[in-house]
């Protein structure tokens, strides 16, 4: 057989290629989610004291352990912080990866890049974040509606990178109102508003008749039209938490709390992936960055982390949502098992824990164990890579296709693997 | 129209003393204050004993000292005081027999001398900069004085006095660590008695000024203005010394170029000595495009359909460069086809053409374009259904008609925000129209041109290409240095363009002093100079070497080698491929033997020597006259000298493009198979750029003064044919709209200041300061990857959003020459309900639509102005109807009181209580979250007019900035 008449066989498909089918498709079947809630514990929860409890330490006595005392889950074996009690109750549905390491240095904005973009920052590009990506690969399933949510201020690390501008965010920091540009000021009545509009409409009328058909200015005139429509329409409701009945939105507490019911809501609509922030430092000062005296109220972020997750669960459980809503829980890095001087804890990259919940994975409680102290890794290492690829396989994102950059494929993880455990 | 004044502020008088005077016992000039200024003193706690000359010395009206002046070293270049700082502020007084009190603030260790007495001192404030500090007290009601900003102390003395003249002197010693600020306030203020006001003291009996918020507001104001005057003449000085080798390095370029052969090409007659160079050229092309239509063909099949396909899928790699060494650029190209045994094209024959089989076969390893997803069955079926039609290959040539002159308002507002980044005032347009002198506009060009907001304007542009990426605080990201303000400067000096260059390359100045040495960094990568050598490439020689960072580049001739050569002379020496930029072994293992699109050209940790790897682009194959023994001015040299025929033509490219939306060659950053659209005009600008010593003013002074750049603007989304013949139509930058919001309303621009760390106890390594912008492009990224409430800045946070949906990047580590001009939801969103915008057109005390409401007659008059200053044109009949009829119901008892009395210290931003070294404590979350709150209130409305139709005049002002015609240049 020539050349040719082989190229004609294949194109005809009448017989299979010589070369490996298989060669860059998943070995491993993909998870049937449609979207992700990425809770994010800014500063970096200490695992000890959440997810990967030790024996008890003192941080006034500066000996090192866990903080609190560890209880049973629903998982037999698996244990977790006291404070977590809820939580505790729905393991079942959830994974707790022990076993998460990185490198980058001991910098808050380091890590939380590198956790984002699950690449170090190097060279001429700049790397979208896991967020961004997966709003490139599916985009929103609700053309009304964003594919990407920040719930928190704007942040370089969680931006769209070479990917441009339109995968990235649109960010909320406040819950009740719902985001920039999309809520009318609260000084201004609707009457007011009405008035405006419709002498806006006037003004652009008049302009669109008078500049030429190619005019860049139509094109604007047709997203003034579009972002008028959704301040009014179905996503600013999305916004409007006072639609859910009151013990709902009781059940998941206080300000984190209703910005995972925002959440649901938004994934509900069709939004791909929110970042949820936790780290307001109403609570305690420092948030999930424990030095110092910031241990002492620690509890009180992990009770408030406790009740919204456990509400999240059984809500997005009960809309039928679960299966196709996968939950990460992640901070920048872990924290070490001893105390500072103050009581509090330091930084540690080396092992960490994140949860995952939902998202039709094959949960198991816990994957991957720590040391007695939690710092070094005894199985199961799974690197922020894997971790990417575990979160787009579970998404049916391909993980290992490659993005472009202009001319340029960049592979969507950096040789990440998924937990192959998680998908059967 | 006059606002209150509560007190005269004296003019501030200053120059810098002699250096050269040598007295340990300074004379101190007659009604002057006199600050003496002791770098890098012995110990940072106890007071030097030797002193020794001042390292720097100016005078001031009174004691009061907010900043400091810029310190720039011989060449010019930014630097930094050395910590340990003494300041000594000396003055002669005149006081009375009587008791005073005294009031010194000071950041350091202090004493304040009355004669030769010490009569207050204290040591520095020595809160601990780690965070976990604690709000300080609320500030009492009664405090009859401005409190002082975190960081500084407050000390009170009781003197009796006796009458006549006294020397005071107030000594600060500052020094912790080097702060990135060394002076926040400094002063000493008196009262006499309880009953009276403080003021500052002052040597001058005249006119003492308030110790009061407005009072201190304009004197910071006042001194800041004196201080770019100071500034300015210390790098004039600095200028002369080094003007003789630029000279002559110009004269040289001159004569270089005088000597060249003259401009051929395929247009003739045209007069290179006239004055209208650019238009001869430009409509020559027209000419002669025109007079080669009516000979061709109707069917337009392969311009519509065909050759998009082509020109998207194929000619990156067949075209721009010959893979497999096919060339589908033309049709003869195609026939020929490339090294494969089949023919590329069969006219008639699809089948038989391996162009349609590669698009077709179904394995992806074979199949075309490569890499990436396959065509529709739509595309293909078009390139089948021409192949089978004989693959006819008709570029269509369409007539082109050189649009009107724009009118003269029209025109007013394009260059002013091409020039200054703001479109004209009132006044401003009056001025011009009322102009009746035949060469105003060429006037009005030179006027522009030097107007100091012309270096704001452009700063912008080089922060993109140059990919400055300073941060807020502790850079890691890829982060530069704050070089912009040695950007800024070299636009307000039009400093030539080749020293602009030899000074980046060079890294000139501390990085941190908002030097080029800011240039030098690129935090936590793994091969910083290879990441400037990236940047120097493209915006300097238009060569994209993104790719050969880690491999040869596939769609380039350049290779890694070359990066990697050309980032060695930027740093001076030998440089290492990190293992990071290099491909992993493994991504060859991948592939099962396909021939890989790359190639790994360098293995890791290979040593590549310092050298200019681009001779070809260099004229003359003599070596050179000049031999630099450091490799990085080698590289200055090699890229400016006029031998290097490219650098110009790069430069001139750039600047067209932004006056006209398009360029010569585009992209302007990646030349390599790109072709000149008018190879004529680019020589002919590239050699007057050259010729005139470098100079960006002259340039944009040939291109502003074309007929061209006055016509309507056009809209051509063709790459190819480009004719020119007018400016694109282009929507305003994030920066001309911030800008253009503010200036437009008459609001001043005041956000907080742009900093975490408000004591200064932090070294600029960790916590930059950027002070109070007041232009859009002072603003940097709020991010700092932490989510604490306590370190928002709401009003910073306002801007930077807005400019964030108009494609300003808060994160430039990549250069880039065209931001992304997609519109999006965003943009309508943010104009139409931000707090920014209710700050804009909110009639507050401080606004200037508030003076217009009270100072016109008719609502006609008030519709005619507004449509001026913000659209710089008259309302259009309707319009005026509409608006007549928004304004008029109560127009006529709009006014609450019978005189102004406007409270304009209403804008002047509050004292941050909130800093780095007390965010983490409870209380500063919720003293910012109400800052925040309060803030998305808007401003507070006047009470001299009357609320419902304030409100509609308010309404005015955002309709104005929310027609799109606000935002789209003429």
């Amino acid at each position: 057989m020539n050349r040719r008449t082989f190229l004609k066989t294949s194109a005809g498909g009448a017989m299979l290629t010589a070369l490996p089918a298989g060669l860059r498709s998943n070995q491993i079947p993909k998870g049937p989610a449609q979207s992700c809630i990425f809770i994010w514990l800014g500063g970096g929860n200490a695992q000890v004291d959440t997810w990967d409890p030790k024996a008890l330490g003192d941080p006034l006595q500066r000996i090192a352990g866990s903080a609190y005392p560890a209880i049973d889950t629903a998982v037999k074996g698996v244990q977790v912080c006291e404070h977590l009690h809820q939580t505790a109750a729905r393991l079942d549905r959830m994974t707790l990866v022990r076993s998460v390491h990185h490198e980058v240095i001991n910098e808050h904005a380091a890590a939380v890049n590198f956790m984002h973009t699950g690449r170090p920052v190097s060279g001429t590009v700049v790397y979208p974040s896991i967020g961004a990506i997966v709003n490139h690969e599916l985009g929103s399933a609700d053309i009304g509606m964003p594919g990407y949510v920040v719930c928190g201020p704007p942040s370089n690390s969680r931006g769209a990178g070479f990917l441009g501008a339109k995968y990235g965010y649109l960010y909320v920091t406040d819950t009740d109102r719902g985001p920039v540009g999309f809520t009318r000021p609260p000084t201004v009545s609707e009457a007011r508003d009405l008035r405006r509009q419709r002498m806006l409409k006037n003004m652009r009328d008049e302009i669109a008749r008078t500049v030429p058909m190619e005019d860049p200015l139509l094109e604007y005139e047709t997203v003034m039209d579009t972002s008028l429509q959704m301040s009014r329409g179905g996503f600013s409701k999305v916004f409007q938490l006072d639609r859910e009945t009151d013990s709902l939105r009781q059940t998941y507490g206080g300000e984190f709390g209703q910005r995972c019911l925002l959440a649901r809501r938004l994934v509900q609509r069709g939004t791909r992936f929110v970042e949820v922030l936790h780290n307001l430092n109403f609570k305690n000062g420092t948030g999930w960055d424990t030095h110092r005296e910031g241990q002492e109220g620690q509890h009180l972020l992990i009770q408030e982390l406790d009740t919204a997750l456990a509400a999240l669960i059984d809500d997005l459980e009960n809309h039928k949502l679960l299966d196709s809503t996968l939950i990460v829980v992640a901070g920048e890095f872990g924290r070490p098992s001893s105390f500072d001087v103050a009581g509090g804890r330091g930084h540690q990259g080396s092992a960490f824990s994140v949860a995952l919940a939902g998202g039709g994975l094959n949960h198991c409680g816990a994957y991957g164990s720590t040391d007695d102290h939690s710092k070094n890794i005894l199985e199961n290492l799974v690197s922020v890579p894997d971790l990417h690829a575990t979160i787009h396989h579970a998404l049916g994102v391909d993980y290992s296709k490659n993005l472009l950059h202009g001319d340029r494929p960049i592979p969507i993880t950096d040789r990440g693997q998924p937990i192959p455990d998680l998908f059967s | 129209m006059k606002f209150r004044t509560t007190v005269q502020v004296l003019i501030l008088a200053i120059s810098l003393v002699s250096l050269a005077k040598a007295a340990p016992e300074p004379r101190i000039p007659q009604g002057q204050v006199l600050v003496e200024l002791f770098e890098g003193v012995e110990s940072k706690t106890e007071w030097p004993v030797n002193l020794g000359e001042p390292d720097a010395s100016f005078v001031l009206p009174s004691f009061a000292l907010f900043d400091l002046p810029q310190k720039y070293g011989p060449l010019g270049e930014r630097l930094r005081y050395q910590a340990p700082i003494l300041i000594r502020m000396t003055g002669k007084v005149n006081l009375d027999d009587h008791a005073y009190t005294f009031l010194d603030r000071t950041n350091g260790k202090s004493r304040l001398w009355l004669d030769d007495q010490i009569i207050s001192q204290g040591e520095a404030v020595t809160e601990s900069p780690n965070a976990h500090g604690h709000m300080r007290p609320a500030v009492d009601p009664g405090l009859p004085y401005p409190r002082g900003r975190l960081g500084t102390k407050d000390l009170l003395t009781s003197v009796s006095a006796t009458s006549g003249a006294h020397k005071v002197s107030l000594e600060c010693l500052i020094a912790y660590r080097n702060k990135s600020v060394p002076v926040h306030e400094l002063l000493v203020a008196f009262q006499k008695q309880q009953s009276d006001p403080w003021l500052l003291l002052s040597p001058k009996e005249m006119h003492p000024t308030s110790f009061e918020l407005m009072a201190m507001s304009e004197l910071k104001e006042t001194q800041k203005s004196s201080f770019e005057r100071l500034n300015q003449e210390q790098r004039d000085r600095a200028r002369t010394q080094l003007s003789s080798y630029w000279n002559s390095r110009h004269k040289e370029a001159r004569r270089y170029i005088n000597a060249l052969p003259p401009i051929e090409g395929k247009v003739s007659g045209i007069n290179f000595k006239a004055q209208n160079v650019i238009d001869q050229l430009l409509d020559a092309r027209i000419v002669e495009n025109n007079n080669s239509i009516g000979k061709q063909s109707e069917d337009n099949l392969f311009e519509e359909k065909v050759w998009p396909i082509l020109e998207e899928h194929c000619i990156r790699c067949h075209g721009k460069k010959a893979k497999g060494g096919l060339k589908l650029d033309s049709r003869q190209a195609a026939l020929a086809g490339g090294e494969s045994e089949f023919a590329t094209l069969v006219p008639g024959d699809a089948e038989r053409s391996e162009l349609f089989v590669r698009i077709t076969v179904e394995d992806e390893l074979d199949r075309m374009p490569f890499e990436t997803d396959p065509l529709t069955e739509e595309q293909i079926a078009i390139l089948e259904n021409w192949i089978q039609s004989g693959a006819k290959w008709n570029r269509v040539t369409e007539f082109v008609s050189t649009p009107e002159p724009l009118d003269e308002l029209s025109f007013l507002r394009r260059i002013y925000l091409d020039t200054v980044g703001v479109p004209p005032n009132t006044d401003e347009i009056k001025r011009y129209q009322t102009d009746r002198r035949r060469d105003k506009k060429s006037r009005l060009v030179d006027q522009l041109l030097n107007d100091p907001r012309y270096a704001d304007h452009w700063v912008s542009y080089w922060q993109d290409v140059l990919a400055e990426n300073p941060s807020l605080m502790k850079p890691t990201l890829n982060h530069s240095g704050p070089f912009r303000y040695w950007i800024h400067e070299s636009l307000l000096d039009n400093k030539p363009f080749d020293q602009f260059v030899t000074e980046l390359v060079t890294f000139q100045g501390e990085a941190f002093a908002g030097g080029a040495g800011g240039f030098g960094l690129a935090t936590d990568n793994d091969s910083p100079m290879a990441e400037k050598a990236h940047v120097v490439a493209t915006a300097f020689l238009g060569i994209e070497m993104k790719c050969a960072r880690c491999h040869d580049s596939p769609y380039h001739s350049t290779t890694q080698k070359d990066l990697f050569s050309l980032a060695a002379m930027l740093g001076g020496k030998a440089l290492q491929v990190p293992d990071t930029s290099t491909v992993p072994v493994t991504f060859f293992e991948r592939l099962n033997g396909r021939k890989p699109i790359i190639q790994s050209n360098l293995e890791p940790d290979t040593s590549v020597e310092p050298n200019w790897p681009f001779t070809e682009l260099v004229e003359h194959s003599i070596k050179e006259e000049m031999a630099f023994i450091n490799p990085a001015v080698d590289l200055a040299w090699q890229i400016t000298r006029p031998q290097n025929r490219r650098f110009a033509k790069v430069i001139v490219n750039r600047i067209w493009k932004r006056y006209f939306g398009k360029g010569f060659v585009e992209p302007a950053f990646d030349w390599e198979g790109n072709a000149a659209s008018h190879p004529e005009l680019l020589e002919y600008l590239a050699r007057e750029f050259v010729a005139n010593n470098y100079d960006l003013k002259q340039l944009s002074r040939l291109i502003l003064n074309s007929a061209a750049y006055a016509r309507t603007s056009i809209n051509h989304s063709s790459g190819d044919n480009r004719f020119l013949e007018a400016p694109q139509r282009r929507s305003m930058t994030a920066e001309q709209l911030v800008d253009s919001l503010f200036s437009s309303a008459g609001v001043p621009l005041f956000t907080e200041e742009l900093t975490l760390d408000v004591e200064g106890h932090w070294d600029p390594e960790t916590f930059v300061n950027y002070g109070f912008p007041k232009r859009a492009w002072e603003f940097v990224s709020t991010s700092t990857e932490r989510e604490r409430a306590s370190l928002t800045l709401p009003m910073v946070n306002e801007i930077v959003s807005l400019m964030r949906a108009y494609g300003w990047r808060p994160n430039r580590a990549e250069p880039i020459t065209d931001r992304e001009s997609e519109t999006n939801v965003m943009q309508p969103g943010v104009l139409a309900n931000s707090s920014l915008t209710l700050w804009v057109t909110g009639l507050s005390d401080y606004s200037e639509l508030t003076a217009l409401a009270w100072e016109v007659d008719s609502t006609e008059a008030l519709v005619d102005q507004l449509f001026l200053r913000f659209l710089t044109r008259l309302p259009k009949d309707h319009e005026k109807t509409e608006f007549k009829a928004l304004l008029e119901e109560g127009f006529d008892s709009r006014k609450t009181a019978k005189t102004d009395g406007f409270e304009k210290e209403k804008w002047i931003p509050e004292i941050r209580e909130v800093s780095w070294g007390n965010h983490l404590s409870v209380e500063a979350n919720y003293h910012v979250a109400a800052k925040v709150e309060t803030f998305q209130q808007g401003p507070e409305p006047t009470k001299t007019l009357e609320a419902d139709w304030r409100e509609r005049m308010e309404d005015a002002a955002w309709l104005l900035i929310n027609t799109p015609e606000f935002q789209f240049i003429p």
